[in-house]
């Protein structure tokens, strides 16, 4: 295979790829409104494409099957076919089938059996056949007849349309591609038509020609030349005998006066020559001065500069090591900007030099950032056939209404919350939605529905799955939760507790192994995958309308921004987003009860918890306090200074060391110092257990 | 002296066998669609390009390449810009009705390299 081969077959996998998917969507959708008819166009579109892409590449076999299917879908959107659920089935095999042509090329899979895309072709035809009996062959163009194929003379008059300018046809330009195929003999240019300069309109055309010629291969190459103008503008095209050329060729005057010894061929000629320069021509007339001209013609070629803009397809990983250097660049910036400090002073035009560095800076990061952005649509959309498939098997009726789908967020985010939404969708689809009789026996729509949305909020993400099911039955929990261990015999879970207790190890409401989420991953998973990335989850459920999972993540991982303080002469930062609120010390305001420490804080009372003592460190000067957040929790941490915002970069500390409790990784600071990234949320989470 | 052309296709396909079929003699540019093309036009020109030759395909989500031609001949940069219209054997009424929605030629795919480089050729100034 040739190197441009295998591009175009790169190529076009991606499209098909896309293809495919825009195929599946619309045919959920069509499920819901067989009948709606831009649905069905973009099918037949998606589809069409899909046939057009496969001819590029030679796969025969896809634009064979593709091309059947073509002409059902013309069918149902000329309504020569009236949609079925029977059609739709034929569709969503077709579309497996397809797809597994596809992946057997990209060696992602094996090829279909041979006897399922006969059925399928045969099921295809079958339906096809009722509306429009043997419509399988194409129509062709008329091949032209084969008469004056050889060598003969031909007079051809042109008349073009006043507006011909306007379709892109230019007929200089079919004169001398006709002059490049035959033997002009003769030209005869009409100009009787053309206004006085005045009225004159200088994009109309006036001019007809006939032009005599000598073709060595017939009429064909003639009719090629004027194939497209022949559609609408006058061309005739007559075969002409050999006797009748003297006449014509009597009507240039050129000739004339040279066959009657007046001139000579040279001095046409360069009569002739002066005509094709327009700028020498015009500046003798007096029109416009030579140095205009020369300006003009410089001033084309500068034009002709072309700019390119074109797309680039890039490695992630070049671009996460992209991100690391900047992200390197940001914290050597800060060390000079320490090392100047410590100085003692700073000129202005260093001062000056170094804010110009950040804004550049500020701008790569956010420019290389944004190259990472994607929509969350791509991660989302395949849920669709997931929910159908799963609802499906358990008879259960349910629509997924996607929201928010062009939501950008990091790629390496959207790869890393595909599992966790599959299986909250698949719980949802399990435990969330009733089946229909029960539904209508509370009094519900029997068809169910779950609403997953994307949208942006505070500099985070929010998706949001809700769903009008049954919601989360406290009684259940807790009969459960005590069954299995996590609950004392005799207690009662408040709705609050059952909704997270449903997260934690060990507890599983899943009654039984479905054949969907196969070994039942639980909420837990579910959650612990949420937090690797930063992120949280919460849940709200009212019970017998449904539940709503909330999950904010992070837009990014690769460069967070946070907060620098001082514990017992450790140095640590905690990340902007975990960070409510500084405040000084006020003893009186501490709170004591029992063992613990509280403060009041938006009206609520939360725990103390003095970090330096949480971490195993010395005591230190304990004179600030910083409220960290994580979902919807407060706590208060005893700390001994706040220092600064820093960009930093977060190195993962489990690669070269072990996991240190309640920290998320370290960073590099501005003098070279290691600051370990403090992790509120298991602060918090720990807390709270 | 660089000659333009831009490609208008959903098919990324397309838009690559395009490319590389011209290349060699031509600078091409691509869209996804009609509306793709319009701003794409608009930008070309606004940084002092021009363009020699548009392709586009009939078939096309958002805008197509009917409503696209109309649009085109509308526009005072690009109205005399030949146009060629991809079409498919199944579509010979197409041909027409580009025609008259102002479209210069079309070109049958799928398409040989060189039959494209040709009718190219036909309908660049």
């Amino acid at each position: 295979m040739s190197d441009i081969d295998s591009e175009m077959l790169e190529v076009f996998l991606t499209d098909a790829e896309e293809q495919l998917t825009i195929l599946e969507n619309e045919l959920l959708n069509m499920e819901v409104n067989p009948d709606d008819e831009e649905t069905i166009k973009t099918i037949f579109r998606s589809m069409h494409t899909l046939k057009g892409s496969a001819g590029f590449v030679n796969l025969t076999e896809v634009e064979g099957f593709t091309h059947k299917l073509e002409n059902l879908l013309s069918d149902l959107r000329d309504k020569k076919l009236k949609n079925s659920p029977e059609i739709i089935e034929i569709l969503f095999q077709s579309k497996d089938v397809i797809n597994g042509m596809i992946n057997a090329i990209s060696t992602k899979g094996e090829p279909p059996d041979q006897a399922k895309i006969n059925e399928v072709e045969k099921m295809i035809h079958d339906i096809t056949k009722t509306v429009s009996p043997g419509e399988d062959q194409v129509e062709m163009d008329e091949e032209p007849s084969d008469e004056d194929s050889n060598k003969s003379f031909f007079r051809i008059e042109l008349k073009f349309r006043t507006d011909v300018y306007e379709t892109g046809t230019d007929p200089i330009l079919l004169i001398e591609d006709l002059s490049r195929q035959c033997n002009v003999i003769s030209t005869t240019m009409k100009i009787k038509s053309v206004p006085l300069l005045p009225s004159l309109k200088p994009f109309e055309n006036q001019l007809s020609w006939k032009i005599i010629v000598e073709s060595p291969k017939g009429r064909k190459p003639i009719d090629d030349v004027f194939m497209f103008a022949a559609i609408d503008n006058d061309i005739s095209i007559e075969m002409i005998e050999e006797d009748e050329l003297e006449v014509v060729e009597e009507s240039r005057i050129g000739e004339l006066l040279i066959r009657e010894g007046y001139l000579d061929e040279a001095e046409i000629e360069e009569v002739m020559d002066k005509h094709m320069k327009i700028g020498e021509e015009l500046v003798k007339e007096g029109k416009v001065t030579k140095k205009i001209v020369d300006t003009v013609a410089e001033k084309q070629e500068q034009i002709r500069k072309i700019q390119r803009t074109n797309t680039l397809r890039i490695d992630t990983e070049k671009l996460d090591r992209i991100i690391e250097s900047i992200g390197e660049v940001v914290v050597v910036k800060s060390r000079i900007r320490e090392i100047m400090e410590r100085k003692g002073w700073m000129d202005l035009e260093e001062e000056a030099t170094l804010t110009e560095l950040d804004r550049y800076i500020n701008n790569l990061q956010k420019d290389v950032m944004d190259t990472r952005m994607v929509p969350i649509k791509d991660t989302l959309l395949p849920f669709r056939r997931l929910v159908r498939d799963v609802a499906k098997k358990q008879e259960k009726e349910i629509e997924l209404e996607i929201l928010g789908e062009s939501t950008e967020l990091d790629k390496t985010i959207t790869e890393k919350i595909k599992d966790p939404l599959k299986h909250m969708l698949r719980n949802s689809v399990d435990h969330g939605i009733e089946s229909p009789e029960e539904r209508e026996k509370a009094g519900k729509d029997p068809k169910g529905k779950i609403i997953l949305e994307a949208s942006h909020q505070n500099g985070e993400v929010l998706i949001q799955i809700s769903d009008d099911g049954k919601g989360i039955d406290k009684e259940a929990v807790t009969k459960k939760a005590i069954e299995r261990g996590l609950l004392e015999e005799g207690k009662v879970l408040t709705q609050e507790e059952a909704n997270k207790m449903i997260f934690r190890a060990g507890f599983s409401t899943a009654e039984k192994i479905t054949d969907i989420s196969g070994r039942g991953v639980g909420m837990d998973v579910v959650k612990d995958n949420i937090n690797s990335i930063q992120g949280e989850i919460d849940i709200r459920s009212i019970p017998g309308e449904g539940s709503t999972f909330t999950i904010h993540i992070p837009l990014t991982l690769a460069i967070i921004e946070g907060i620098l303080i001082s514990v017992a002469n450790n140095r640590m930062i905690i990340p902007i987003q975990s960070v409510v609120k500084f405040l000084p010390i006020e003893t009186e305001k501490i709170h004591r009860v029992n063992e613990e420490q509280t403060i009041e804080f938006q009206n609520a009372y939360i725990p103390v918890i003095d970090l330096s003592r949480q971490l195993g460190f010395n005591d230190g000067t304990k004179e600030m306090l910083i409220i960290v957040q994580s979902g919807k929790s407060n706590i208060a941490l005893i700390i001994d200074e706040v220092i600064g915002k820093y960009q930093i970069v977060i190195k993962s500390l489990e690669e070269n060391f072990k996991k240190v409790k309640y920290c998320a990784g370290a960073t590099v600071l501005g003098d070279g110092s290691v600051a370990l990234i403090l992790d509120a949320k298991s602060l918090i989470r720990n807390y709270e257990h | 002296m660089n000659k333009n052309v831009l490609i208008v296709d959903d098919s990324a396909t397309v838009r690559v066998a395009v490319k590389m079929a011209l290349k060699k003699e031509y600078e091409v540019i691509d869209a996804k669609n009609g509306k793709d093309a319009l701003d794409r036009i608009e930008k070309f020109y606004a940084g002092g390009n021009r363009l020699n030759l548009i392709i586009t395909d009939i078939n096309m989500p958002i805008m197509g390449g009917m409503e696209f031609i109309k649009e085109v001949k509308k526009n005072r940069n690009v109205k005399f810009v030949p146009i060629l219209v991809l079409t498919t054997e199944s579509q010979t009424n197409m041909k027409m009705e580009g025609k008259k929605a102002g479209a210069t030629g079309w070109l049958v795919k799928p398409f040989k390299p060189e039959q494209l480089l040709d009718v190219a050729k036909k309908v660049i100034r």
